[in-house]
């Protein structure tokens, strides 16, 4: 038939274009260089309690954590119709705050999982987070953050000290924020409820007010904060962190982590 | 240019359009012809935080389309206008913006046909390519470039296309698609299947994507994914019909396409399709059963939700449009893939019989029934499944229940003024793999829906439907009150009631009016959350309450 001229070697010539591209499983990764990180890079990660993908992100951020340690610095902020506010079931702990509400909504109230880098990207999805914290971490920052805290046994008044040491001028904010790793809490994970889920990195408070405050420095002159907090009595100070960082509108320029109880390891969970 | 005057724009090219299809109509009939139609949807939010509406800083959110195309013996053009700058609720961040979205111009000769410009285009059942237009949805995959068509041959038709598609106001030239089609009706070759009136059709088709590298880190290690920049995709066919009998076989393939979609894995995709039918004066049957899996092929590798698919798979589940009914609509899960199966049968009794009437009845039976497939994990690299290929999946194995619905439906005429039809339906929707949380919900849902005819002009049609299930937000009732004063309007009283949990009311009233090819609805009213689906494709609305606005012009 005339038509075998055109069907047939229309279907062989498909076959054999697809052949080519094919990429056996020894040569699907190519090692690139190890990021020597020049900053910390913080990720704001949205994430909710009802959310069943979200374990999955909760996953990259581990991962990413052991990867790069201190210089990466992830916040958990529950937020959206799928998490649980603080204080709003009687059963389960929720971990959704006004202040995380404010933060997803200035992100563009994404789906979940969603990550910001740095506040220089807008909302990623979990598979490119790698690659954004990867090329972050080679920018330069223009100053240096240092954190000291002070909590008296069996006190819940929380002393914290901001240290900025700036390379360059700066004009922006300055945000302190608390957070709490080691909840056991509710979390849907897939189609499987999970009741003694462990959850880190979560945005608890801003201390210094949802979007911090004003904060200006001049090159090379050191300048200090200090702050005091008292700590709500369901938190557990051993394992809450304080995580400080200067932003301005190009997004966050440098970006600290310390122990509310330092250890003396002071090992990364 | 302004806000104003951006926002007058296209206010005024749509109110030109009509004129110039007058223009174009006078003097030389017969020769050109302008076609096209505007639509406006508009809603003026308010706040209403039991419903958990969002808070909109706009008083007034709408979606604005206008398009006008002409058409003559050789060539054709047209093009579409969309304002989009303040759209309605639930619409993804991207889908903001206006300008001109769609332009193009079509040269005809003998048999051929050559499109330049934006063109939508489907090869077969749109397993490999479909870009359409779905307003309600936020859809358009449309493709930039060239298509040519051609029926050089007797019985053989042939596409050959190329070029990039639209994700909302960006043609990314990062991916570049091309793809064929032939088809041929093997009739037109074989007297003997002609003197059997029997019409064969067989097709192939072939699309192909090239899309730039990028950098895929493989989380938690220094390794990026080797991408393939090149994917292939193929579809075989074969379409038999004789008399009443109809039958459709359908087989695709895609290549490697690591993608969000699939946690970029290698695994290639498959889907195959084969469908029955029957249909006589007063009975027919649709037995049709479907198996895909990886076949979410996207023009941009990270892209979710509903934007740049270059495929469609289509959905097996009956399209209802009753408001309960639809309630729980399926989605086509493309990526993680399906087994799914759809049984469709009407019967008409006669009128004057026992079961008939005066008038006759008509019965309809349909049944939707969709599994998962069944994934075995397979090798993993860093505890991750990038770059491996993603398990393995026995052909003839069935996972979990996505979706059942059976359903039978009643149309009678009681009397020459008196129209009733009802439906009971038995649906059980998998609310944790559609929606992506909580578990299964099954529902027992009943419609009552009766039309009485005053006379000529006045119409009074009433629905009355009842949802009951014990899971998710537990029974819901509807009432619909609609009364036609022909030809002009039509008003409308409805209300939705979750009386099993929220006791919640989403009310709503509504005028039409129709004149001539002019329809504009304004209501107001309440709209709940949920998701509209069309085709196996659903975007999430968000809840809302407001006046609303609807005006369509088509000339």
């Amino acid at each position: 038939m005339k038509i075998n001229k055109f069907i047939i070697p229309f279907a062989a010539a498909a076959l054999l274009f697809s052949a080519c591209d094919s990429i056996s499983p020894d040569d699907r990764y190519i090692e690139v260089e190890a990021v020597k990180p020049k900053r910390a890079v913080l990720i704001e990660e949205f994430t909710g309690q009802n959310c069943p993908n979200c374990p999955e992100g909760h996953t990259f951020i581990a991962q990413l954590r052991e990867q790069y340690g201190s210089s990466f610095i992830p916040v958990s902020i529950h937020a959206s119709n799928l998490s649980i506010a603080v204080g709003s079931n009687p059963l389960i702990e929720g971990l959704g705050t006004t202040d995380g509400e404010a933060y997803y909504k200035n992100a563009g109230s994404p789906i979940l999982p969603s990550g910001v880098v740095d506040r220089r990207t807008e909302a990623l999805g979990r598979d490119e987070w790698a690659k954004n914290v990867r090329e972050e971490m080679q920018r330069e920052a223009p100053a240096a953050i240092e954190i000291s805290t002070g909590l008296p046994e069996g006190s819940k008044e929380l002393s914290i000290t901001v240290n900025v040491k700036p390379t360059a001028d700066i004009n922006g904010h300055l945000q302190v924020w608390l957070i709490e790793s080691g909840i056991i809490a509710y979390q849907l994970n897939g189609r499987v409820p999970q009741f003694e889920y462990v959850h880190n990195h979560v945005f608890r408070a801003a201390v210094n007010g949802t979007n911090g405050e004003s904060f200006t420095a001049s090159k090379n002159v050191f300048d200090e904060k200090s702050y005091t907090y008292t700590l709500d009595d369901s938190w557990k100070p051993e394992n809450m962190a304080v995580v400080a960082f200067i932003y301005d509108s190009t997004g966050i320029l440098q970006a600290a982590e310390a122990d509310v109880v330092p250890t003396e390891t002071s090992e990364d969970d | 240019m302004n806000k104003a005057s951006r926002l007058l724009l296209p206010v005024v090219l749509m109110a030109s359009l009509p004129a110039a299809a007058q223009y174009a109509g006078d003097g030389i009939a017969n020769k050109v012809s302008v076609h096209g139609n505007v639509q406006a949807d508009v809603l003026f939010p308010e706040d209403d935080y039991d419903i958990g509406t969002e808070h909109y800083s706009d008083k007034i959110l709408g979606n604005f389309y206008a398009n006008a195309s002409v058409f003559s013996k050789y060539v054709d053009g047209g093009a579409r206008i969309e304002y989009l700058e303040h759209p309605l609720p639930g619409f993804e961040k991207a889908f903001k913006g206006w300008g001109l979205a769609n332009i193009f111009v079509k040269g005809k000769y003998r048999n051929c046909e050559l499109t330049l410009g934006d063109f939508y285009e489907q090869f077969g059942s749109g397993f490999i390519l479909r870009t359409y237009e779905e307003r309600s949805l936020g859809i358009d995959n449309s493709i930039r470039g060239a298509r040519v068509k051609v029926n050089a041959v007797k019985g053989l038709r042939l596409t050959a296309l190329g070029g990039v598609q639209r994700r909302f106001w960006d043609w990314d030239m990062r991916t570049k698609i091309a793809g064929a089609d032939a088809e041929a009706a093997l009739e037109q070759y074989s007297q003997a299947l002609r003197d059997r009136n029997i019409s064969w059709t067989v097709g192939a088709s072939y699309v192909f994507k090239h899309e730039k590298d990028e950098d895929i880190i493989v989380p938690g290690t220094n390794y990026k994914l080797n991408l393939p920049l090149n994917v292939h995709s193929f579809d075989l066919r074969t379409h038999f019909n004789r008399n009443a009998w109809d039958f459709l076989g359908e087989f695709a393939w895609k290549g490697s396409d690591p993608s969000a979609d699939n946690n970029y894995t290698y695994r290639t995709g498959t889907a195959i399709m084969l469908s029955g039918s029957y249909a006589r004066k007063g009975f027919s049957a649709l037995v049709q059963a479907k198996r895909s899996e990886n076949m979410a092929f996207r023009s941009k590798r990270t892209q979710t939700l509903t934007a740049a698919f270059l495929n469609n798979m289509p959905a097996f589940a009956y399209q209802h449009t009753y408001a309960l009914a639809a309630m729980y609509p399926y989605a086509t899960q493309a990526a993680p893939g399906e087994w799914a199966f759809q049984g469709a049968f009407a019967y008409n009794f006669k009128r004057k019989t026992a079961m008939g009437g005066k008038y006759g009845t008509k019965f309809n039976l349909n049944v939707s029934y969709i599994r998962g497939l069944v994934h075995k994990p397979g090798e993993t690299f860093n505890g991750s499944q990038y770059g491996t290929d993603g398990g393995s999946t026995p052909f003839f194995k069935m996972g979990g229940l996505y979706y059942q619905d059976i359903n039978i439906q009643m149309e009678k005429r009681i009397t020459s003024d008196f129209h009733l039809n009802a439906m009971y339906m038995y649906q059980r929707y998998n609310k944790g793999v559609i929606e992506g949380h909580d578990g299964m919900v099954n529902s027992h849902i009943g419609v009552i829906d009766a039309k009485y005819r005053f006379n000529r002009k006045l119409t009074l049609r009433g629905e009355v439907q009842y949802l009951g299930t014990k899971q998710d937000k537990g029974d819901w009732c509807f009432g619909l009150l609609e009364l036609s004063v022909l030809p002009y309007f039509m008003f409308s009283v409805s209300d939705m009631w979750n009386c099993g949990e929220t006791d919640l009311h989403y009310y709503m009233a509504s005028v039409t009016a129709n004149y001539k090819s002019n329809r504009l609805m304004v209501g107001y009213g309440r709209t709940r959350a949920g998701y509209n689906c069309s085709g196996g494709v659903c975007r999430y609305v968000p809840a809302s309450r407001g006046f609303q606005l609807s005006y369509s012009y088509n000339f």
